[in-house]
């Protein structure tokens, strides 16, 4: 440690710090040492906030043994005093760099916190040419969705853009399919379903937009699983990775991550170790 | 023992008001933890000293969940008794 203060210069201290006299601050300090051990001795303990608490612990007899005589002695009860700090002074350290911290973030965040309360205010008095903009948006959007929305009703977007990019090769595919279950509908049932299927006859020559209908039925069944598919290798590129370490188990793992035992055997199969038990230190383990 | 119950008694001890004392007393603790904090030790004559000790930074290892963690190391306050505050704990002694 390194010089020390003794109750002296410390009255001396605390005279130049308080603006009052030596004397009265040596008294003070005085004082301070006789309240505190009194408190202590009377009721047990002296909470001083900014400092800490006193306490008076009361140590109970007990027994031991004379290691050279190996006779049974009795060690008497005495009382201690024990402090526990009110602060730790890294946290308090901390807590003045927090202060200074936050209060340079208070500054730079009112500004910008300025402007976002004046941003919806100035959208509000935003003049009646922007409003009428942002109307003739609207349409616009209007105008595009039935044309997206009749032909695929049910596609997810990934798929209208495919279908836009190939169009003639889709019209084809679908006119193909078309004319195999107007076959197969014919085959099937007979002289009784001629009407119907003349109308699906009338259907494919119809035109365009009502081929897109059958066409986005047709299209969307083989290109959702032809999406699924493609989904499930890039959900394994997006699996974490945790390096072995001596001592770990899959089942640590399996706790530190997921806090449960029980996503082990998961870690297991995801990775395919032979042995769970023999992995080699340094292996990369894929987390599911 | 509380804050209030203290400062009531210090300023009957020291003989000044209770306003003044609490100033005093807060004015008192921070000088302590100054003192602490650049490396000296606070010693009072008849009670004991107060000194900064930094606590290493260790491995904590949990037996339940078999779980190695890092207990970052700190600095606390310490008080140590003097022999005369012993003495005046232990009077038969």
């Amino acid at each position: 440690m390194g010089t020390k203060v003794n109750t002296q210069v410390l009255a001396d201290l605390l005279a130049e710090k308080a603006g009052i006299s030596k004397r009265s601050a040596d008294t003070f300090v005085k004082a301070f040492i006789q309240t505190t051990i009194d408190g202590g001795l009377s009721d047990g303990n002296v909470k001083i906030k900014g400092l800490g608490t006193f306490k008076i612990v009361k140590v109970a007899d007990r027994e031991s043994t004379n290691v050279n005589t190996g006779e049974r002695i009795l060690i008497a009860g005495y009382n201690k005093m024990s402090f526990v700090p009110d602060i730790d002074l890294d946290m308090q350290a901390a807590a003045d760099a927090e202060a200074e911290k936050v209060a340079e973030v208070r500054k730079t965040v009112r500004k910008p916190a300025q402007k976002k309360t004046a941003g919806p205010v100035a959208a509000e008095e935003k003049t009646v040419a922007e409003k009428n903009a942002i109307v003739s948006e609207v349409p616009k959007i209007e105008e595009k969705t039935p044309v997206v929305s009749e032909p695929l009703p049910a596609s997810p977007s990934p798929l209208k853009v495919a279908f836009e990019s190939n169009k003639p090769l889709w019209y084809s595919i679908a006119i193909a399919l078309l004319l195999i279950i107007v076959v197969f509908v014919v085959l099937l049932t007979g002289d009784s379903d001629k009407d119907r299927n003349e109308e699906q006859s009338e259907q494919v020559e119809a035109g365009v937009s009502d081929y897109q209908d059958t066409l986005s039925t047709e299209s969307s069944a083989t290109q959702s699983t032809e999406s699924v598919e493609a989904s499930q290798p890039q959900a394994t590129g997006t699996h974490r990775v945790h390096v072995l370490q001596k001592g770990e188990t899959l089942t640590t793992i399996s706790l530190y991550y997921y806090h449960t035992p029980d996503s082990m055997r998961a870690i297991w199969k995801l990775n395919k170790f032979p042995n769970p038990n023999d992995i080699p230190i340094g292996t990369e383990i894929l987390l599911p | 023992m509380t804050q209030k119950q203290f400062i009531n008694e210090l300023a009957k001890n020291s003989g000044m008001t209770t306003s003044e004392t609490t100033q005093l007393m807060e004015q008192f603790c921070t000088l302590v933890t100054e003192c602490v904090n650049n490396d000296q030790t606070v010693m009072l004559q008849g009670f004991g000293s107060f000194e900064k000790k930094t606590k290493a930074e260790r491995q904590m290892y949990n037996p339940a969940t078999k779980d190695y963690r890092t207990i970052p190391g700190s600095t606390s306050l310490v008080f140590k008794p003097s022999t005369l505050l012993k003495d005046k704990l232990n009077p038969q002694q």
